[in-house]
């Protein structure tokens, strides 16, 4: 126990350096850094108020508001950022599997995800991550007076973000560990990723039983989006809730973390 | 002690197989890499394993690595087995794959070797008397600070070694290690593993398609083809089984007299060396065994044909030479 502890700690000291030399090798090209995070934001502006254009004419949808969904969406945005800045290289899991990459995983003496996940860490794709924090603030300050939202609230709201971004980092390792077996994962990705990437924007309440089911267990995506988003916005649960999100989160991690154990026993013996 | 030893490995592939649902009508076929491999090395050793492409060396070198798990037999590397301690053992020995780069693509290869020296847990002491004895002998400095991806082949193979070395592994793998480099690079890094294995003391398994990797570099050869293992000796010894098969071409002024050629200097009897006469008519390939028969003698023997205006020698190949097993 106290030695895989210091497993760990040694593979978080090397992904923070990981991490580290990335952020400065991208800081020497500053202008291309900062117009890359900027296009993103404005890609990821149109697809935020193409929805809001639709919850304006609709009025509300499912007893939401525009800032209610603006606040759905911005968590959302953020929560998934956090996987395409640090997830990356799960993201784009393939090429370890169709060039045989994995191959030079496997000779470090690291846990196999930390391992690649640690490969590199992609900065410019955090301009989801803030403007995911923006669209929050802003509609915030609007729901705020209202709602009487306090402290103990903004506080929900990071657990809310943090809960989000292991969940989608779960569904980004456990997609990633269907290519074991599938070898290309470019074909999963819309189905586990994106798409409940876009439809947890919209308040759960407007899907049929099937799909809210899907979102609550397999794929459990709504505790990183709507069932917090709802306790803390008093659409009736109560802030408790969040702590079952925390331990959706956890749990979908372990799980993750079995099926991609499992993938790579399953590499080991069959090999490219 | 032996630092590796293999015993009866054994490989099998399943090609074919399905995930889901019931098997496709054909059945799935199983093809069996490497079968019944056993060898020991001892330490210090430089082995090269030889043998066609598809023959099982990776295969073999991915078993004894951690990558790939034995279907049967045992494998033991520096007293671990790479399957059940691939960390441990990883901590140990050092890979390079010379189609593909350990280091990190994007980021200068001064923090390639920090991030190295992090994850293999060097003690700073050790990380610089290496890194001060890998840049001077693999002339890093030029392009320490450089991104991997802006490195020539040559450079990036020289940092792929100082990566593979840094945690001063005891048994260093190398795949192919001078596949696409120029004779430059190729002697600097022959140069250097040489000095590593007679000075460091460090054991070297190695693969090559070239000869003059395994002239210059490798002690002992184990020739593996079809997954079992041909042959297991030293490159004399390997002559000694299969001769030194040459080739050398030479061009007549006019159309040689292919009739005279077996009387020539009353050597009738040797029957080493095999004569073709190419589309022009007059230019000639003879293929013969060095060993028993030296160039020198090939050529005087074909000058009774006719009047030699030029001619070349081919090096004996790799591949020529692994031929005379199948």
């Amino acid at each position: 126990m106290r030695e895989a502890l210091k497993a760990a700690g040694d593979g978080c000291r090397t992904y923070g350096i990981v991490a580290a030399s990335s952020l400065r090798s991208r800081a020497a090209y500053t202008w291309n850094f900062t117009l890359s995070l900027f296009f993103q934001m404005l890609m990821y502006s149109a697809d935020v108020a193409a929805l809001l254009l639709m919850v304006r004419t609709a009025g509300a949808i499912g007893g939401w508001g525009t800032y209610d969904i603006l606040f759905l969406s911005g968590l959302v945005l953020a929560s998934s950022g956090v996987y395409r800045v640090f997830g990356s290289e799960l993201h784009n899991f393939d090429k370890y599997l169709v060039h045989g990459e994995f191959d030079g995983v496997l000779i470090r003496p690291a846990h196999t995800l930390l391992t690649v996940a640690a490969r590199s860490i992609d900065v410019e794709q955090g301009g989801a991550f803030l403007e995911g924090v923006v669209l929050m603030v802003l509609a915030w300050r609007h729901l705020a007076p209202d709602l009487g939202l306090g402290v103990v609230d903004a506080l929900c709201a990071a657990l809310a973000v943090a809960c989000g971004a292991v969940i989608w980092f779960a569904v980004v390792t456990a997609t990633a560990a269907l290519g074991f077996w599938t070898t290309r994962i470019d074909d999963l990705q819309p189905v586990l990723l994106y798409g409940p990437e876009t439809a947890v924007s919209y308040p759960l309440s407007i899907y049929p039983k099937a799909v809210r089911w899907i979102f609550q267990t397999i794929l459990p995506v709504a505790f990183g989006s709507y069932v917090p988003a709802a306790a803390i916005l008093r659409k009736g649960p109560p802030l408790s809730d969040l702590g079952w999100c925390a331990a959706v989160a956890a749990a979908s991690f372990v799980a993750a973390l079995g099926l991609w154990n499992l993938g790579v026993r399953r590499y080991t013996s069959t090999g490219s | 002690m032996a630092i590796i030893e293999a015993e009866r490995l054994r490989k099998v592939f399943t090609r074919g197989q399905r995930l889901f649902g019931r098997k496709r009508s054909d059945a799935p076929v199983n093809v069996e890499a490497v079968r019944d491999l056993s060898f020991r090395i001892e330490p210090g050793e430089f082995v090269g394993f030889l043998g066609p492409n598809g023959a099982g060396k990776s295969t073999t070198i991915k078993m004894m690595t951690g990558i790939l798990h034995p279907t049967s037999g045992r494998v033991t590397v520096d007293g671990l087995s790479p399957q059940a301690d691939r960390v441990r053992l990883a901590l140990r020995i050092g890979v390079v794959f010379g189609q593909r780069t350990q280091l990190w693509w994007d980021l200068p290869l001064r923090e390639s070797f920090r991030i190295l020296r992090a994850m293999y847990r060097v003690p700073p002491v050790d990380f610089r008397r290496r890194m001060e004895m890998l840049t001077e002998l693999l002339g890093l400095d030029a392009f320490m600070d450089m991104p991997v991806r802006q490195l020539s082949l040559g450079q990036r193979m020289r940092g792929e070694l100082a990566g593979a070395l840094l945690h001063g592994p005891r048994v260093l793998f190398l795949d192919e290690p001078t596949i696409g480099l120029d004779v430059t690079a190729k002697a600097a890094l022959r140069q250097f593993l040489r000095s590593l294995n007679a000075e460091v003391g460090t054991t070297v398994i190695l693969t090559t398609h070239d000869m003059t990797d395994v002239e210059e570099l490798c002690q002992r050869i184990l020739v593996i083809n079809q997954g079992t293992q041909v042959f297991d000796g030293s490159l004399a010894e390997l002559h000694e089984r299969v001769g030194m098969p040459s080739a050398l071409r030479a061009t007549f002024r006019e159309p040689p007299d292919m009739s005279r050629l077996s009387d020539a200097g009353g050597r009738r009897s040797s029957p080493d060396i095999r004569v073709t006469v190419l589309e022009d008519g007059r230019t000639v390939h003879a293929e013969f065994n060095r060993l028993t028969c030296p160039a020198p003698q090939v050529l005087e023997r074909l000058r009774a044909a006719g009047e030699i205006v030029d001619f070349s020698m081919q090096e004996p190949r790799l591949e020529t030479i692994i031929q005379q097993f199948y």
